[in-house]
């Protein structure tokens, strides 16, 4: 009776864990928006990245795994820094969003551009902003900047400055 | 209180601690997401499927450019400016303007040098104005001058996006652009991860589309109205069956979308009367048990097939050539004994020659009857069941003769001999092997292709080669698979492409299996040369460290602009949709688990809601990996109904959906997948690891 009494017990809290684990929930991202004449500039989080890489492992009928990899690392000393944003027109006009105004903005007031040519966003799975200046609609994606290691534990700003207004929008 | 209420108590209260034991457990495993059936709770956790409509959103685009256009003033020295304002070709502009001088415009694109410069005139007559600017740099801030019809220019300064990182390399070999045909060279993409592009005769890109998923592994052919008319974007079948055909500018305009659910692949092209010959499948390939070896003619206005031509009912599917195009299954549900790649209209002679590389066989059949006029190609492997073809071959005359082996691209060529009893073709002639059998087959390291042309003698049935170039570059042009063979009528030069070269440390092998999974590199060639053999354009095309795969599968030397294509104003023609879809139909032999077990995990490609057609490009995977079998069914299942469809398996746990929501019950479905995959490459023998995959969507049907 002791050992049913023990077993019942054993399962009636595998049952009250398993409810537990089943209710656990995941936080959100933090999100923030600033209005520059005609267009909404929305964060909506950011990563740290010290390099990127992708793995793709494929068994083929041979039973040979056939493993392809890619990466893409900063300059020695930097992370790249992938800023999710949400850049809409919310009013019809003819200004233009420029990403030269564009820029992340360190504890020391460094200012650091996006990247280039980050379209290697792609290629690691994220959905990425085109580069070439913004006339309409809604662009939802990241882009990505080369920032210095130590900075990046440190607070960050993501700032834009056109003939419209300026804005700067805390990332941590 | 005596002994035995106590025991009955003591019974009891056991009783209950058991019961709520059970309850917690199954409440554990409810909460848990095992239970695939929904509740209000689960579907409120799912995402509903995106609605995505091509031609609804490219129609919302011009409305949204419009709607800015509007608010301000623009002017000729200071217009609005919308890079690739259809996403799919960021190497191209629209420019927007009012003018109190209407007429047309001259717009010019400064190239590297004068050969590289590009200029036309746009024709219009409003005071509203719209230009279309192509044939720009990438990741360049070029300078674009535009003149109205008054003689006033302006510079126009357009910041294009840099060439995405997985682009393959064109390197410059050789140009000499004054005994160039004139135009630029439009580089077919054979697999979706390469690119499609045009280059110059810098071979420096002047227009690429983004969307890798279209307008490959088929030819793409400007229409008489200028139009461009390629494959669209859904798979039927890996890699390049596709079922629809865009017809579009180079400004990624979408005028018109067929929907053909034969699905089309490798070749197209427009004929006499407008309606287009396409290389296909039979419609219903996946349970005739071949595929790629029918012929179709699509009615230009309403997009159906009007005619086929199936080839297994003229040739015979059953001989059996040695090459390397198969991938190694045993007992494979879909043989692709023919894989035609071109289908090419006769008009001298009211026939159709269609090339199959798997049987070196070029044929030309009567449109009317399907009679085979004659098959050109080596005579080996007649036998048993074939033989009855042999009183078709062409006997081969004159010095100097080598007959072609795997070949692409064959195309008829202008008379020259006025002999209406003689026809001269050109084709790309791969060499594969150059052997029927295995045992005498050439090896990848000896072999080499070359362009060629012959004139076949309709009435004494014999065939005479009258020129050729590539054997004298060995292994420098061999490849294997792929490739494109065109004259060029302005000089008379000669464009080859040899499309498909597969190199082990720049040595060539013959894997294309491997190549086509990107196991080992695919490289091309594309070479012009004059009739005199004078090489006056060259291009090596290389991988680069994100895509081993730089194939081309076909080239062509075009005039980008067509005034014609670019009538069409913002917001007034929407693109239209025509033809038929192939929808997936229900299984009625598979029954939907109630829970979601085993270690598939589904991915998607793609996922979207066009108009209440459920699209699905997925992939099954079984423990991190994907396997070369496999077999999905997409589950819809609301609180009352539950619809278990099949869908379109292809290799390495790649499948495709096509569901037609609107013939279903009202309501909110959970998608789920049932699906198996099979260790090994025997589709009959082989352990089989089986589950049910949520995918955290569901689709409304109103």
């Amino acid at each position: 009776m002791r050992l049913i009494k023990k077993t019942l017990l054993l399962w009636l809290g595998v049952g009250c864990f398993a409810v537990l684990f089943a209710c656990g929930g995941a936080g959100n991202a933090a999100s923030e928006t600033a209005t520059i004449g005609a267009w909404d500039l929305a964060f909506a989080g950011f990563q740290v990245k010290e390099d990127l890489r992708a793995d793709t492992n494929d068994v083929q009928y041979s039973g040979v795994s056939v493993r392809n990899q890619i990466s893409e690392s900063p300059d020695q000393g930097n992370v790249f820094l992938l800023v999710h944003i949400v850049v809409e027109k919310k009013q019809a006009s003819a200004t233009v969003f420029y990403w030269d105004g564009l820029s992340i903005q360190d504890a020391d007031g460094n200012n650091y551009h996006r990247m280039e040519n980050d379209s290697f966003l792609e290629n690691f799975g994220y959905e990425r902003l085109m580069s070439t200046d913004l006339t309409l609609g809604k662009n939802d994606g990241y882009i990505c900047f080369e920032i210095p290691k130590e900075e990046a534990s440190k607070p960050l700003s993501l700032c834009y400055q056109s003939d419209e207004g300026s804005c700067s929008i805390k990332l941590r | 209180m005596n002994a035995s209420k106590a025991g009955q108590l003591h019974k009891m209260r056991w009783i209950i601690i058991a019961a709520a034991i059970i309850l917690l457990a199954l409440s554990a495993v409810l909460l848990s997401g095992k239970i695939a059936l929904p509740t209000k709770h689960t579907m409120a956790k799912l995402q509903e499927v995106p609605d995505d409509d091509l031609l609804s959103s490219q129609f919302e685009t011009e409305q949204e450019i419009l709607s800015h256009y509007e608010a301000s003033d623009y002017t000729f020295d200071a217009p609005f400016v919308v890079v690739d304002p259809y996403d799919l070709n960021p190497c191209s502009a629209l420019v927007l303007y009012e003018t109190t001088s209407p007429g047309d415009v001259r717009v010019m694109i400064p190239g590297k040098d004068e050969n590289s410069s590009i200029a036309y005139t746009h024709a219009s007559n409003t005071e509203y104005v719209e230009i279309p600017v192509i044939c720009l740099y990438p990741g360049t801030e070029n300078k674009v001058l535009l003149e109205d019809a008054a003689g006033h220019r302006t510079m126009v300064t357009i910041k294009t996006e840099p060439l995405p990182v997985d682009f393959q390399k064109y390197e410059l070999v050789y140009a000499d652009p004054v005994l160039m045909e004139p135009g630029m060279t439009l580089c077919i993409a054979c697999f979706e991860h390469s690119y499609t592009a045009l280059i110059d005769c810098n071979a420096d890109v002047r227009g690429y589309f983004s969307n890798q998923r279209m307008a490959h592994g088929t030819s793409i052919i400007q229409l008489k109205n200028g139009n461009l008319l390629a494959t669209g974007d859904n798979y039927k079948q890996v890699p390049y069956n596709m079922t629809s055909l865009w017809e579009f500018n180079w400004l990624g305009k979408v005028f018109r979308i067929y929907d053909i659910p034969n699905a089309v692949h490798h070749d197209i092209s427009e004929l006499p009367d407008g309606n287009i010959l396409a290389v296909s499948n039979n419609v219903d390939m996946f349970t005739t048990g071949t595929r790629e070896d029918v012929a179709i003619i699509i009615d230009r206005a309403s997009g159906n097939v009007i005619r086929t031509f199936d080839f297994r009912k003229i040739l015979e599917e059953t001989r059996d050539p040695y090459h390397h195009f198969h991938p190694d299954i045993v007992n494979p549900p879909n043989i692709d004994w023919m894989h035609m790649n071109a289908a090419v209209y006769d008009a001298e002679h009211n026939s159709l020659i269609v090339s199959s590389p798997t049987q070196s066989m070029v044929v030309s059949i009567l449109l009317d009857t399907s009679k085979i006029n004659w098959i050109l190609g080596p005579h080996e492997g007649y036998e048993n069941s074939s033989a009855y073809l042999k009183d078709y071959l062409l006997t081969p005359v004159g010095e100097n003769f080598e007959w072609q082996w795997c070949q692409h691209a064959p195309s008829v060529l202008p008379d020259t001999d006025h002999n209406p009893d003689t026809l001269d073709l050109i084709l790309l002639d791969n060499g594969q092997n150059k052997s029927f059998y295995q045992q005498t087959a050439v090896a990848a390291k000896d072999n080499y292709s070359r362009g060629v042309c012959y004139r076949i003698d309709l009435a004494a049935k014999t065939i005479e080669q009258l020129w050729e170039y590539g054997r004298e570059r060995g292994s420098d042009c061999y490849a294997t698979f792929l490739g494109d063979a065109d004259y060029l009528n302005r000089t008379q030069n000669r464009l080859f492409c040899f499309g498909g070269q597969l190199r082990v440390n720049d040595v060539p092998v013959d894997d294309i299996v491997e190549g086509v999974f990107g196991g080992i590199a695919i490289r091309s060639r594309i070479v012009e040369v004059t009739p005199d053999k004078q090489v006056v354009f060259e291009v090596a095309v290389h991988e680069n460290p994100y895509s081993p795969s730089s194939e081309t599968y076909q080239t062509e030397r075009i005039a980008p602009y067509s005034d014609e294509s670019f009538v069409s104003q913002l917001g007034l023609t929407p693109g239209i949709r025509c033809g038929a879809y192939d929808d997936n139909e229900l299984d009625g032999t598979v029954k939907a688990p109630n829970v979601f077990v085993g270690n598939i995990v589904v991915q998607f490609n793609r996922i979207q809601n066009e108009n209440g057609r459920l699209i699905i490009d997925g992939v099954l995977q079984y423990k991190g990996g994907t396997y070369m079998l496999g077999r999905a069914n997409v589950i819809l299942r609301s609180v009352d109904t539950t619809y278990v469809f099949q869908t379109y398996n292809a290799m390495n746990g790649r499948f495709f959906a096509y569901i037609d929501t609107t013939r279903l019950d009202s309501g909110v479905y959970q998608i789920s997948v049932a699906g198996a995959i099979r260790e090994g490459n025997d589709t009959q023998s082989g352990t089989i690891h089986k589950g049910h995959a949520p995918t955290g969507y569901k689709i409304t049907v109103p």
